[in-house]
């Protein structure tokens, strides 16, 4: 049996992970990562822990690798961009390239993900029990901060204070702005004005 | 002339002859209809229900778009430019008469206002959002 079950699997293993390194094309290290998967099975099989430790390592490093370059292609969207590789024939971007690549999109992201992580928190995650993609992009990520939703009043404010520059009220004389209203509404305006300024002193300007 | 046609301009006739009339009811525009195109009652049971329903909804369409949706053709009230001749009110039943604007109760006008009030708010509240979320998104994206 071949790869990291002869009797040279270290030096095997070090030349997997330079040649990863070296790696400039995705199709390059999506070939070593399918690769490990089959050794991470063997292994697993065989019961050879330390073969499928070092196989599942092989492949996270591939798919870090992977993503760093998939990062790089989508910046260099537009521009020229990295050749797609061996087999990529089209040099496309988006979902057709990652479909020459057998790459979906979830894999693009997750490995991309893998592939900001930085180097040190990496070989750290590695070492843990039994790394895993998810687990590592878990552990390292910080956690987005928990969106509230805008209530429906603080979007009413908002509105209403853009209705007063967007219908030009701002820039009338309030006097126009009263002229035609019945005693009844004035009265209301006349009650509720006061208070309606008071609060929205509390308001106040921002320093920015 | 469609039948369709010749039917919804007898709707629209008989809603223009009750133009003075308090109240307008899409089920008796529906009934006078029927007089109209069965003067004998000669239809099965089931055919006249049938019709009439037909004759309702179509008397409904036509008293919304009159109404609501058109008010311009109305006459303008002087100080209120904006407000309807009629409006829809649910006296008990599921389908709304629409009565004229003089002849509301006061219960008939808030339930119009907290209608209005409901789908303008709804819509505004839409366009609130939607303007928010156009903002950040473009600003975030730039």
């Amino acid at each position: 049996m071949d790869g990291l079950f002869t009797t040279h699997s270290i030096v095997r293993y070090d030349a997997m992970c330079h040649a990863i390194d070296a790696a400039y094309e995705v199709d390059e290290v999506k070939d070593i990562r399918d690769q490990a998967i089959a050794w991470e099975f063997y292994g697993r099989m065989a019961r050879n822990v330390e073969a499928e430790r070092r196989a599942c390592e092989i492949r996270l490093r591939a798919e870090r690798k992977a993503g760093q370059l998939l990062s790089q292609m989508e910046k260099a969207k537009g521009a020229a961009q990295p050749g797609i590789g061996r087999s990529g024939g089209t040099r496309s971007d988006g979902p057709t390239a990652l479909r020459d690549l057998g790459v979906t999109k979830q894999q693009s992201s997750d490995w991309q993900k893998l592939g900001r992580v930085p180097q040190e928190q990496f070989e750290q995650s590695l070492k843990s029990g039994k790394p895993t993609t998810a687990g590592i992009i878990r552990d390292t990520t910080p956690p987005e901060p928990e969106k509230v939703p805008v209530s429906h009043d603080a979007l009413w404010l908002w509105g209403r204070m853009l209705d007063f520059e967007r219908l030009g009220l701002l820039a009338q004389p309030v006097d126009d702005v009263l002229l035609t209203m019945t005693p009844q509404l004035l009265d209301d305006v006349h009650r509720l004005a006061p208070r309606v300024a008071r609060w929205l002193s509390q308001i106040g300007a921002r320093d920015d | 002339m469609t039948d369709e046609k010749r039917l919804a301009e007898l709707v629209a006739r008989l809603i223009e002859s009750r133009r003075s009339e308090s109240r307008i009811s899409p089920g008796w525009i529906a009934t006078e209809a029927m007089k109209d195109l069965d003067p004998e009652r000669v239809s099965p049971p089931l055919v006249y229900i049938g019709c009439h329903l037909e004759l309702r909804q179509i008397a409904r369409s036509q008293l919304r778009g009159r109404f609501e949706r058109d008010p311009g053709e109305s006459e303008q009230h002087k100080l209120w430019p904006d407000l309807q001749a009629r409006y829809p009110v649910l006296r008990g039943g599921e389908e709304p008469e629409y009565v004229r604007l003089e002849d509301l109760t006061q219960t008939d006008v808030g339930y119009n206002v907290a209608r209005l009030r409901a789908e303008g708010n709804a819509k505004l509240r839409h366009a609130d959002a939607l303007e928010a979320w156009g903002r950040s998104h473009w600003t975030s994206a730039a």
